[in-house]
């Protein structure tokens, strides 16, 4: 029989408070994150970054064999803010509706530096304007690194979205 | 020492082969010819008990898949297992067999060490004989890698050379001595061989290693090749020794049997044999009076059927040769000591200045049968030209070799057998794995006219002939008891050596109406119709080129054809890179057109491409995208397939106990899975379903290899990623949207907004000379050379539209081309995208009319930077399925199939440019390209 060490109820509990305040923390910034794209407000999805920080999607396939490439690869929040307006001035799509839902958001670890590892699976549904079945744009999970700034608010200075599906159905237009 | 008491010999006597556990090993005890042995039981390759199995010659085969160990030696015998069995000590007292799993089995003395990788420069090959399969081994060995030293020793005066013009060309003098060299200088230098001639080898010391030379010297070798040939068999009878009473054999024979050709006009000759034959067609060519004498019933008796000889006959005696069949020869006499008569024994004589003596060869064996190396008719070899002693090996006219489509060993006396003897054994001396299994192939040129015979025609066969059309001669088919084809002789009928090069290796009956070749006139009329209704179906519209009718992407018979005639007819499909698969073993799944296929690189370094089928029952047996292997297992049934696609093991094929199983003479060779012809090109690999098709260079073109090598310039790719679409659109659809500059500033405003592609840029939309590849290149305009009014154009777009991040765009000089991008279309599915820096391959996978797949392989060089590696990627955004322009592209491509899907139907307008017919055009505002591409497409598809 293994000996059970009683520990400090009250400690444990703050731990799990932490940790519990911090998921939902990023819960909500994922929310936020989520209805920016949704909502169709790409102007302010950059802001979602640091100055200095990186975006990709990727496949599993790239990502299980750390192959570099990104499908949208962005460093900084220039480029995308590049990519916000190419896409709403220049690019031609077909109209469309992009829902993102997001489950088992977890905190990985949290670093000395403040960096905050974390992860949350996605599903984003697509409809387009001229088909009423909504697909299944993309399925996967985000590779998250997150920091704080002075205010203390987080921001995302690193975001790899991995899709697990294996085919992008024709073409991925709206950040993920 | 543990002797453990294993059986009783009364009976592992009575049951052959037995298996046991001693000391928690499986050992199997076997009783072979007498004697006794006992080997680890457990194969090598997967676990099975392989006294489960079947023994036969000497050998035990796993009932798995198939492996066989040799029972004396535990040797693993090939694929698919290399690793060989443990062999333990026996002992027999009082009836009872003991072993010890602690001691190996006694070295049984007809294993001798095996020389393997001899390719060290301290080794020391020696080769006996200097002739066609002398010099191909050499070749052989220095093409594999060896750099010892390679010693060759000929009884002639000359370097190797090719014997097939010495009846022909040399006779007729339309060809010199020096021409039939087999190296030309240059080459025959670089292979560095040390050529002693006019030497013999007296002796060959096994144990020693090493050989005593005519002349008494003495040299040394750590593997010796027997290519020693054969010599003329002389004319056993009175006056043979006359002067004017001539052989053919060597170059010098050939060169005095020209200069007596010269001086004499009748011309008689013995045997009507190839010699023979070829000798009086030279000599006729000559103008000499020709007659030739045969003991035989016919011509050729020994190797032709009688359908063929008689062909034979009747075009030797059109030109004029007067053949004397079944003739005995009683003397040759002549006067002062030349020869002027030949004497037959039914008392006839023929006047004769001249006499060829061609009645066979005799195979040079006593050397080795001196040497006490296995001998029958010719020195036995194994498949890999091995002898019995493991440091000899022995090719060409001298060996006897386990011939894999017939009942026995054979031994052949051809040019092509040599050729191909010689190469397979210098490969196996040089250390590579090789399996002589070449179809035998003869060829005669006489008469003005071609023979020649696949396969070997047995004297029981059947024989099937058919006759001559205005196109091609006749030929005959040889079929055995069981209606297997076993030869094919075709006279000036290449295209039934060719059926016979295709259906001989299958062994299965053969329909007879197949051979003879005449449709029945059902089969015509139906297939005829077909066409009908296909053509009358399909009609093209009367606007000719500039239209495009829907049915082109929409049909779904029009798909079917295409797959057919396009992606598994004569093109070169993209499958690979290089890069991909760098070591043996490893594969990546892929297609060509919607077929699955593997891509595996083999043991041997070489890329295989094979259907992903299995034989058994079509199941896509590879799952995995990539990985490493060192053979494929079906997961239905464990059907199992080597790196080549060829069938190695197929389980419970003896059944079980004696029942089921497949039947007795089921071959694995025969049911390998569908192997596709591969070639590359600087790292990229192509595969096709047709054979005989050009050269990758050829069938690209120069227009468009030139702007290939721009991309793939030699340096080493590095692969640094994939992105995979599906588009609902035709497959075509996507090459001509390359093959469409017209688009390129329209659709795509990020291009002209950012200033990427305007006014003043050069650009060029280049086609090949059939119209079915592209390129559409353009080259970024230097800033400071664009003219007052263009920049004035680009400031208007560029008015609040800055890059926050403009480094993305920027294009750092690396290729040796005008160009800055080039998007390159090769037909059928391959696009090679050059976008300033971003570099990468789309493959189209064709899912129907109405769908595509397009994988994307994105690379970079070795040797790139960390820096020049992101400026890829961080410029990677304007390409892909995310890509600024990639996106677009796709967009586009489905809004077109999406127009014709439930339209009322209609025609595409391609007319822009009607300057420019077809083909390359130097202007953005062109469709040239994309009307040469449907002539082309037209044609291939036969509408």
């Amino acid at each position: 029989m293994t000996k059970i060490q009683s520990i400090p109820t009250k400690q444990m509990t703050e731990v799990t408070l932490d940790r519990l305040a911090l998921r939902l923390e990023i819960e909500e910034f994922n929310a936020r994150y989520c209805h920016a794209l949704d909502d169709g407000n790409l102007q302010n999805w950059p802001d979602f970054f640091t100055e200095d920080g990186f975006y990709s999607i990727t496949a599993r396939e790239n990502f299980d064999a750390n192959l570099p490439v990104g499908l949208v690869y962005c460093e900084g929040r220039g480029m995308m803010k590049d990519r916000a307006f190419a896409i709403a001035n220049t690019a031609m799509f077909a109209p469309r509706y992009l829902r993102h839902h997001l489950s088992n958001t977890r905190v990985i670890k949290e670093h000395a530096d403040g960096v905050i590892e974390a992860t949350a699976n996605y599903i984003v549904l697509q409809v387009l304007h001229d088909d009423p079945v909504s697909t299944i744009h993309q399925a996967g999970f985000y590779k998250d690194e997150f920091c704080r700034t002075e205010t203390g608010t987080l921001l995302l200075q690193k975001r790899i979205c991995v899709y697990e599906n294996l085919m992008i159905p024709n073409a991925v237009v709206l950040p993920v | 020492m543990s002797w453990a008491r294993a059986i009783s010999v009364s009976e592992l006597q009575e049951k052959g082969c037995a298996g046991v556990l001693l000391n928690g090993l499986n050992v199997a005890l076997f009783h072979l010819d007498g004697d006794y042995f006992a080997t680890g039981n457990v194969c090598t390759h997967q676990f099975a008990l392989l006294t489960d199995g079947h023994v036969e010659d000497g050998c035990v085969e796993c009932p798995l898949h198939q492996g066989l160990f040799d029972i004396r030696t535990g040797k693993a015998q090939g694929s698919p297992v290399t690793k060989d069995i443990p062999t333990y000590a026996v002992k027999i007292e009082d009836d009872i067999l003991y072993v010890d799993t602690d001691m190996p089995g006694q070295t049984v003395a007809t294993t001798e060490p095996k020389a393997e990788n001899i390719t060290s420069t301290s080794s020391r090959i020696v080769i006996v004989g200097a002739g066609q399969a002398a010099g191909r081994a050499a070749e052989a060995m220095r093409d594999a890698g060896f750099n010892g030293t390679i010693q060759m020793i000929g009884d002639e005066t000359s370097a190797p050379y090719e014997r097939p013009p010495l009846s022909k060309a040399i006779l007729t003098g339309a060809a010199s001595a020096d021409t039939c060299a087999l190296f030309a200088s240059d080459r025959m230098a670089a292979l560095d061989i040390d050529l002693i001639t006019n030497t013999r080898v007296d002796d060959i010391d096994r144990k020693a290693r090493t050989l005593t030379l005519s002349g008494g010297t003495k040299i040394t070798y750590d593997a010796l090749l027997l290519a020693t040939g054969a010599r003329v068999r002389p004319l056993p009878i009175e006056g043979a020794e006359l002067e004017g009473v001539h052989y053919l054999r060597t170059l010098d024979d050939a060169m005095r049997l020209k200069a007596a050709m010269e001086k004499s006009q009748s011309l008689v000759i013995v045997g009507a044999g190839f010699i023979g034959l070829e000798v009086a067609s030279s000599a006729r060519q000559l103008g000499k009076t020709v007659t030739i004498l045969e003991r035989e019933e016919r011509v050729m008796t020994r190797v032709l059927p009688e359908a063929a000889s008689t062909i034979l006959e009747s075009r030797a005696t059109a030109n004029g040769v007067d053949i004397r069949l079944g003739v005995q020869l009683e003397k040759l006499s002549g006067t002062a000591g030349h020869v002027d008569t030949v004497q037959l024994a039914n008392g006839d004589a023929i006047a004769a200045d001249l006499v060829l003596v061609g009645i066979g060869a005799i195979p040079n064996i006593e050397l080795a049968q001196k040497a006490g190396l296995s001998v029958r008719d010719g020195v036995i070899v194994d498949a890999q030209g091995r002898t019995s002693d493991a440091h000899i090996w022995a090719a060409g006219d001298v060996a006897q070799y386990p011939h894999a489509r017939d009942d026995g060993p054979k031994r052949l006396e051809s040019w092509h057998n040599a050729e191909e003897q010689g190469r397979c054994a210098g490969r196996s001396m040089a250390g590579l794995p090789t399996d002589y299994s070449a179809l035998p192939w003869f060829w005669s040129d006489q008469f003005d006219g071609s023979i020649q015979v696949v396969g070997i025609p047995q004297s029981n066969n059947e024989t099937v002939l058919r006759p001559g059309t205005n196109s091609e001669g006749p030929a005959v088919f040889c079929l055995d008891d069981k209606g297997h084809l076993t030869a094919v002789i075709g006279f000036d009928n290449p295209s039934a050596i060719s059926l016979g090069r295709k259906v001989i290796p299958k062994q299965e009956p053969i329909d007879l109406s197949l051979l003879i070749g005449s449709p029945s006139q059902n089969d015509l009329e139906e297939q005829e119709s077909e066409e009908m209704t296909i053509s009358n179906r399909y009609r093209w519209p009367d606007a000719g080129a500039e239209a495009i009718p829907d049915w082109v992407y929409t049909d779904e018979t029009i798909y079917g054809r295409e797959v057919e005639k396009i992606f598994h007819g004569r093109t070169w499909n993209y499958v690979a890179l290089e890069a991909e698969i760098p070591e043996p073993g490893d594969f990546v799944r892929s297609n060509v057109g919607p077929t699955p296929v593997v891509v595996v690189r083999g043991e041997d370094g070489a890329i295989n491409v094979f259907e992903n089928r299995c034989a058994h029952r079509a199941a896509e047996f590879c799952r995995e995208q990539r990985g490493k292997a060192t053979e494929f297992v079906c997961p239905y049934h464990q059907w199992t397939y080597d790196l080549e696609g060829n069938l190695s093991g197929v389980p419970f094929r003896r059944g079980v106990a004696g029942k089921g199983g497949m039947a007795k003479d089921f071959k694995p060779e025969e049911h390998g899975v569908k192997k596709l012809f591969v070639t590359t090109r600087r790292g990229v690999v192509f595969a096709s379903f047709a054979e005989g098709m050009e050269s990758i260079e050829d069938y690209m073109g120069p227009e468009i290899l030139t702007d290939f090598d721009a991309t793939f310039d030699g340096r080493k790719l590095k692969i640094l990623g994939y992105y995979r679409n599906t588009l609902p659109g035709n497959w075509k659809l996507y090459h001509e949207n390359l093959k469409d500059p017209y688009h390129a500033t329209l659709l795509h405003t990020f291009l002209v907004t950012f200033g990427l592609l305007v006014a003043g840029n050069k650009s060029e939309m280049i086609c090949d000379a059939t119209g079915r590849h592209g390129t559409m290149a353009s080259a970024k305009s230097d800033g400071k050379k664009i003219d007052e009014a263009t920049r004035k154009e680009m400031r208007a777009y560029r008015e609040g539209m800055g890059l926050n991040e403009p480094r993305f765009m920027d294009f750092i000089e690396e290729f040796d081309s005008p160009w800055s991008v080039t998007m390159q279309t090769i037909w059928p599915n391959l696009i090679v995208q050059r976008e300033m820096n971003t570099l990468g391959v789309r493959q189209i996978v064709p899912q129907g009319p109405h769908s595509m797949i397009m994988n994307w392989t994105m690379f970079g060089y070795e040797g790139d930077d960390e820096e020049m590696t992101r400026h890829r990627l961080r410029q990677g955004n304007l390409m892909g399925p995310a890509g600024f322009l990639g996106l677009e592209d796709n967009e586009a491509i489905k809004f077109v199939q999406d127009g014709m899907k439930h339209s009322s139907g209609g025609d595409h307008l391609v007319a822009l440019d009607p300057d420019t017919p077809t083909g390359t055009s130097d202007t953005l505002i062109s469709e040239s390209a994309i009307r040469g591409m449907y002539q082309y497409w037209r044609k291939e598809m036969g509408l």
